[in-house]
């Protein structure tokens, strides 16, 4: 069996939280949403852009890496293509590699957020859950 | 016999010997990788590729990310048997690259899929973004399950139990890592703009909803978990030896969450937990 080392990327843990938090929003994964909140918040990301991406509305005042971010994310799980105006701020932003890590971020909540959608995983007991339904939550 | 089989390997011997290593990668937002231009990280990886089944379509991206490269591998590659049928596969993947517009994706996969026995009705029905009408009753439970699941982000309590009845709870999970697995490539693709090959032209249109729903579904309110949970009396030595490896604490950071999802197919429940501990 394979060692379970742990690989290290050079995506900061602050912009792969960020990635994990639009992708779960994009799923309403409550689970998720539940399971990230406090780790985003650990890793430097504000509780209010935390709060206003839980809301589904657009968060202001990002930095520019969060806002190139922000930006290719949800371009990206709206309409499923980025412009490439969103693809070069990204690049110019986190480089070839990191624009590709954030794109594995993608898909590997993708895949977690189907198993726990379609499970409808629990949320522990006395926990609500803090994501509406909405038409559009990645705004 | 055996000589054939002799000068094959001294074929094989003393091509390698002679050439370099040949890397033929495309992309175009992500340009093409040449041998000489992989750091060190990356050339383990493309050597591994080059000597085994040969770099697919997202391999010129993901080798971006050497650590990415090797944890993709994990998630979703080195499984050896297939897990559902072939019929099953190729229909789940035209209709995530149809949900995704993935033009390289379909242009590859719907002439697997109508070898593996997905008539040209329903090839041509995804294809148009319609809803297809000939599906047998395993297709028919997938392919509602999977537009709900890419629509909507749910399921109703209809399409699961369908697809329960037809595949089985296990055969769910390995379904979803299927679609995740694809979806990941396709958005990867449509980044890159991952280009077609030679003369092949675009069959895809943009459109609206290129996987439609049924008008028929109804989404029940309920909230109780779908997947039973397994006594251990009820487990496989390999979903034993996933839950002390889980219980070993060796995969620190993972999400035990989705620990009784993941118990259905235990091989990918390693690799996902292994990720998320990156």
């Amino acid at each position: 069996m394979a060692p379970y080392e742990r690989f290290h990327m050079p995506l900061s843990a602050r912009l792969r939280e960020l990635v994990a938090l639009i992708t779960i929003r994009a799923w309403s994964s409550q689970y998720l949403w539940y399971e990230h909140r406090r780790a985003a918040s650990q890793t430097g990301l504000n509780d209010a852009l935390i709060n206003t991406i839980a809301e589904g509305k657009r968060p202001a005042g990002l930095g520019p890496d969060e806002e190139a971010v922000y930006n290719f994310c949800t371009e990206l799980l709206r309409t499923t293509h980025v412009a490439d105006a969103t693809f070069n701020a990204a690049k110019r932003q986190l480089e070839e590699r990191g624009v590709v890590e954030i794109m594995g971020e993608i898909g590997y909540y993708q895949t977690v957020a189907m198993l726990l959608n379609v499970d409808r995983y629990p949320l522990p007991s006395g926990i609500a859950p803090e994501l509406k339904q909405l038409a559009n939550p990645i705004p | 016999m055996r000589l054939c089989v002799y000068s094959v390997l001294i074929f094989a011997l003393t091509s390698s010997a002679q050439d370099k290593p040949k890397l033929d990668l495309h992309g175009d937002r992500f340009p093409g990788l040449t041998y000489e231009q992989l750091t060190p990280a990356q050339r383990p990886i493309a050597d591994r590729a080059l000597s085994g089944r040969g770099t697919i379509g997202i391999f010129n991206i993901t080798l971006r990310s050497p650590e990415l490269s090797e944890a993709m591998r994990g998630i979703f590659g080195g499984r050896t048997e297939p897990l559902l049928s072939n019929r099953q596969n190729e229909l789940a993947i035209l209709s995530t690259a149809r949900f995704w517009t993935t033009q390289y994706e379909w242009a590859v996969h719907h002439r697997v899929a109508a070898q593996a026995g997905v008539t040209e009705d329903t090839i041509s029905a995804i294809r148009e973004g319609r809803r297809p009408t000939t599906l047998q009753p395993d297709e028919a439970a997938i392919y509602n399950f999977l537009t709900e699941l890419l629509n909507t982000k749910q399921v109703s309590d209809g399409a699961f139990q369908a697809l329960k009845e037809q595949l089985g709870e296990k055969r769910i999970v390995d379904l979803i890592a299927l679609v995740g697995f694809y979806q990941t490539v396709s958005l990867m693709m449509n980044v890159d703009r991952f280009p077609l090959s030679g003369n092949q032209k675009p069959e895809l249109e943009a459109i609206a909803k290129p996987l439609p729903l049924a008008s028929t579904v109804s989404f029940t309110t309920g909230n109780s978990a779908r997947f039973t949970p397994l006594h251990s009396e009820e487990m496989t030595e390999r979903q034993k030896a996933f839950l002390d490896l889980v219980e070993s604490g060796k995969l620190e950071g993972g999400t035990a969450g989705p620990l009784k999802v993941l118990l259905r197919s235990p091989e990918l429940g390693e690799a996902i937990l292994r990720y998320g501990a990156l």
